[in-house]
């Protein structure tokens, strides 16, 4: 949802560590992040803070999985990488390795996935390396 | 007739008290261990130690404070430990009884423990709350495995368990049932 991002981001896991000096949260085993509709499954998750608040979590998994309830009527988005960056002050999620993303029966499927966590878009492709192969299967719209 | 009936009764119930009495288990000889006396107590005690270049180090204070002959170990009320650091803000640690061992290397801070650091610059405040804290001073290392609560400015994190080195660089580590809260904005 839109209003996603005003919420605060709750953990659970495992364990906990903190490296005072680097503003460094990181938290492994089992862990489930949640921030409103959104929910983030891992098994590493790294927080970085700045000035006290979060800016971005990095989580790491065999996979990564995510999901998220956008606004209106439109089902759960879904989506599966090794690696998620979540920008948190920039609203983006980028599903690196592996990354597959199910939106309204349609499947996103490359190496690099950036998705608009407030207005949620989808840009698959990796704009760096040029064409990274990408693989979109749009479900026809039903009759 | 009677009191003859009434002086065997007598005679039976002493009988049975005499082979109660020697047979009743020897009472359990309390060693005597060396008495764990005090020698000294002081009110409002206050000790500072310094680095080598002569910087205060940490400061251990208590409202009353004794010390023990037997194993030269010290007993503390509401101990207030500060943990000083040159480019830092210093640490602050209180509970409600401590203990210090006799060699001073081994801090145990009992009941409630608070630690304390204040803000600075782009240092976020820290306060950890938890209880009965093992402090081993030689290596700036604090340890319990009770729940511990800490917060970090917005942000909040709970659990089981808490490994801290508390001297530069700062890690702190929580071992179980882990829930975090981070603000956003």
């Amino acid at each position: 949802l839109s209003t996603d991002k005003q919420k605060p981001v709750e953990v659970e896991a495992d364990n906990f560590n903190l490296d005072d000096a680097k503003k460094i949260t990181v938290y492994s085993g089992n862990v489930i992040i949640t921030q409103g509709s959104m929910e983030i499954i891992a098994d590493k998750v790294t927080i970085h803070g700045v000035r006290g608040t979060t800016d971005k979590v990095i989580a790491i998994g065999n996979p990564v999985k995510f999901k998220q309830q956008p606004d209106g009527n439109q089902g759960l988005i879904r989506g599966e990488a090794n690696r998620f960056n979540y920008l948190v002050t920039k609203d983006t999620l980028v599903l690196l390795d592996d990354a597959t993303l199910w939106q309204n029966g349609n499947t996103f499927a490359s190496d690099r996935i950036e998705y608009d966590s407030k207005r949620s878009i989808v840009k698959a492709g990796d704009k760096k390396a040029g064409s990274k192969r990408v693989k979109v299967t749009l479900e026809p719209a039903k009759k | 007739m009677k009191p003859l009936k009434i002086l065997a009764l007598a005679l039976f119930a002493a009988g049975t008290w005499w082979i109660a009495f020697t047979q009743e288990p020897e009472a359990p000889v309390q060693t005597a261990k060396p008495g764990h006396k005090i020698d000294y107590f002081l009110k409002h005690f206050e000790a500072l130690s310094m680095t080598l270049s002569g910087e205060p180090k940490q400061r251990i204070k208590a409202e009353y404070m004794q010390h023990f002959v037997d194993d030269d170990s010290t007993e503390l009320t509401r101990p207030i430990m500060t943990m000083y650091s040159s480019d830092k803000p210093d640490l602050h640690i209180n509970s409600e009884t401590g203990y210090l061992s006799s060699d001073g290397e081994l801090v145990l801070l009992n009941g409630a423990v608070n630690i304390r650091r204040e803000a600075l610059k782009n240092i976020a405040p820290l306060e950890i709350d938890t209880h009965n804290l093992r402090i081993q001073l030689p290596n700036d290392f604090a340890e319990t495995d009770e729940f511990v609560k800490i917060k970090s400015g917005t942000n909040a994190i709970e659990g089981m368990g808490l490994r801290a080195h508390f001297r530069e660089p700062i890690n702190i580590k929580i071992l179980e049932q882990v829930r975090g809260r981070h603000e956003i904005n």
